[in-house]
């Protein structure tokens, strides 16, 4: 297990490395050379490669740039924003999850009668659903017509919270205002709507890839043998059936939690969430250069780590993975 | 007494066209302790047998039967959950593939004390102990080492060791062995028959074994079923079998078994029966053997019965009384 990680440690330095390549190299095509600090201004010669390896020196200690419009450490901007697009994330991978596994068990254990073949085709719906659109029609019925949901942001105006953590959810709680559990349930109520227009794809792709694993284990030998062993139902698809399962889909989510990141992109723009989405594509309007490649960095940087941790995660499901040399 | 007597199982596959049948119509007693030997090609229906008879069959199949008296209660008049529970607390199967038929998930250590709790097993410290005799029972030299892998980790043999001590764990009154040795090598494979036989004269519970191999059988059981295309052919004590097979398609499956030392003949071939086993919805008219059969006569278009016959077994063969007829002349 500890040669896994160790190679897995191998792969992230090799993948940030790369990604720097990358950057680095966009950033040869900005008008203006890109400068991280006034030290780092300095260093910028002719040479490619000594900027390069400068490049990666002052990107290493934290120094990002300043933002060319706020004129704020784009570092620091990312860490304000960045919290209000994971409090996102995660919670809409949770709904994913929480609907999708079960829907998917269920489909499976009803395999091709009408309750399978209901969840299978809404599935194809929602996987082929474009979010921004998706989004749009959920506003129009739920916050303009039924007038039951917030239009956008992430909390009403006429609540005052001192962002502690950043995450709004935890920020209410921890509030000394007297409405903080008030203002709790109105964060809440904001993220309803952002997190079913984020959910919607991981969902439909959760559920389908629980359903056809299921479908798998179900069929297989050890369930017949766990079956004649007398073990309860229950026990057989929660424990034997759904552990088998796990492991793609787990690999699933890894590849998904990817995908999310670069969806908030659109959800955050559709109800005006103030998060790395917004951040960045506001970058992109003002030609905000210096923040638009932190950004960039940032999110590769993200979706590389994610994704390495999942791979290890893989290994810890499957024993047989576990226990390669 | 009898531990499992078995009469008119029928079992069939439902495809979009109707009903398939697989098993037709099998009856079968077994006693108290008895090892019963069912042989038959492969796709002869004697596995989907097995399976019916422990309830394990697909949704897509459907089973019919008089009655399946296991152990004096029949399971065709419990429901579902009870008759689950029951045969769970008398039988044990063991299939074909050891790998397959563990979950590659859980350690073995899991998986066999699962199934001692499931079954009355005691304490944490009992079951483990409960885990250990087991494994050293089938014949694992390192049980404390075993215990801790996962199927993976272990060969096909050592799999199919642990499998029959899961299958012990349930404390079983029959013991039913699906093709247990196919997928092993040769040498384990006698290896595997000789512990299943072993453990079942120890424990005086019955063991049915479905195999193939006419010679794995020969040594080690008391009676033997032979199964084509879904019907008992022969029933009768293995010793009866083995000296004067009333079928031709037993007497066909004992002459296909090679013989080697003095018994072989030099550039002889060996025996082998025309064609091959019917598919199931192109059966023939009257005996299901009879377009391969050597002796097949006129009266074979008529379906035979399964008939008792006297000092014997049962034989499904309209020809069978005949033919010991003409042993008894040759005989005198």
């Amino acid at each position: 297990m500890t040669s896994i990680i160790f190679r897995q440690f191998l792969l992230l330095i090799l993948g940030l490395f790369t990604l720097t390549l990358f950057t680095f190299g966009i950033s040869q095509l900005f008008p203006d050379p890109l400068i991280l600090s006034d030290a780092h201004a300095k260093t910028i010669n002719d040479s490619l490669i000594e900027n390069y390896f400068n490049y990666i020196a002052f990107l290493s200690q934290g120094e990002w740039g300043l933002s060319r419009i706020s004129g704020r450490s784009v570092l620091d901007e990312f860490f304000i924003y960045f919290p209000a697009t994971l409090e996102l994330t995660t919670i809409a991978i949770i709904f994913a999850l929480v609907l999708g596994l079960p829907l998917g068990i269920y489909a499976a254990e009803n395999k091709n009668k009408w309750q399978d073949k209901l969840i299978v085709s809404t599935t194809l719906i929602g996987y082929s659903m474009p979010i921004f659109w998706w989004g749009m029609l959920l506003v129009l019925l739920f916050a303009l017509t039924l007038g039951i949901s917030p239009v956008a942001s992430r909390i009403g105006f006429e609540y005052d919270i001192l962002p502690v953590t950043g995450f709004m959810l935890i920020d209410t709680l921890l509030s000394d205002q007297p409405y903080a559990l008030a203002a709790f349930q109105n964060a809440l109520q904001h993220l309803v709507l952002p997190t079913i227009v984020l959910g919607t794809i991981p969902l439909a792709i959760f559920t389908r890839v629980t359903r056809s694993a299921m479908i798998d284990a179900l069929s297989s030998d050890y369930i017949r043998t766990a079956k004649a062993k007398g073990l309860p139902y229950d026990r057989i698809i929660w424990s034997h059936a759904l552990r088998n399962a796990m492991i793609p889909i787990v690999t699933v989510i890894g590849l998904q939690i990817s995908v999310l990141i670069t969806g908030t992109l659109i959800t955050e723009k559709i109800f005006a969430w103030p998060g790395i989405g917004k951040w960045l594509l506001e970058a992109v309007y003002r030609r905000d250069l210096v923040t638009l490649h932190g950004g960039l960095l940032a999110i590769a940087s993200l979706v590389i780590i994610v994704n390495i941790a999942v791979e290890v995660l893989v290994h810890l499901v499957n024993p047989k993975l576990r226990h390669k040399k | 007494m009898h531990l499992l007597r078995v009469e008119n199982l029928s079992v069939s596959y439902l495809t979009e066209s109707g009903e398939v049948p697989i098993v037709d119509r099998m009856s079968i007693k077994m006693g108290m302790g008895e090892i019963l030997g069912v042989v038959g090609e492969s796709g002869s229906g004697k596995s989907m047998m097995a399976l019916a008879i422990m309830g394990l069959l697909s949704p897509k199949m459907r089973m019919r039967a008089d009655y399946i008296n296991l152990d004096g209660e029949d399971l065709m008049k419990m429901s579902v959950e009870d008759r689950a529970a029951y045969v769970a607390s008398k039988a044990a199967i063991i299939f074909q593939e050891p790998q397959a038929s563990l979950n590659p998930c859980f350690s073995i250590a899991s998986q066999l004390d699962e199934t001692i709790a499931f079954h009355g097993g005691g304490g944490r410290a009992d079951r483990k102990t409960k885990a250990l005799e087991l494994l050293d029972d089938v014949g694992i030299n390192r049980p404390d080492l075993v215990l801790k892998m996962y199927p993976h980790q272990l060969s096909g043999g050592m799999n199919q060791r642990v499998a029959i001590a899961m299958a012990l764990a349930c404390e079983p009154r029959l013991l039913i062995a699906d093709e247990p040795t196919t997928a092993l090598d040769v040498t384990i494979q006698s290896q595997i028959i000789e512990l299943l036989v072993k453990l079942s004269r120890a424990q005086q519970s019955g063991l049915m074994l479905i195999t193939h191999d006419f010679a794995l059988l020969s040594e080690n059981t008391d009676r033997i079923g032979v199964v084509y295309s879904g019907q008992l052919m022969e029933h009768a004590a293995t010793e009866n079998i083995l000296s004067s097979p009333h079928h031709p398609y037993t007497k066909a499956l004992l002459d296909s078994i090679p013989q080697l030392g003095d018994r072989h003949v030099k550039g002889s071939r060996l025996f082998a029966l025309d064609g091959n086993i019917p598919a199931i919805d192109q059966l023939p008219v009257g005996c299901r053997l009879g377009p391969r059969c050597p002796k097949a006569e006129r009266q074979c278009v008529n379906t035979p019965e399964l008939r008792s016959i006297e000092n014997y077994g049962k034989v499904r063969c309209h020809l069978a009384s005949v033919s010991s007829v003409n042993k008894a002349e040759a005989d005198s």
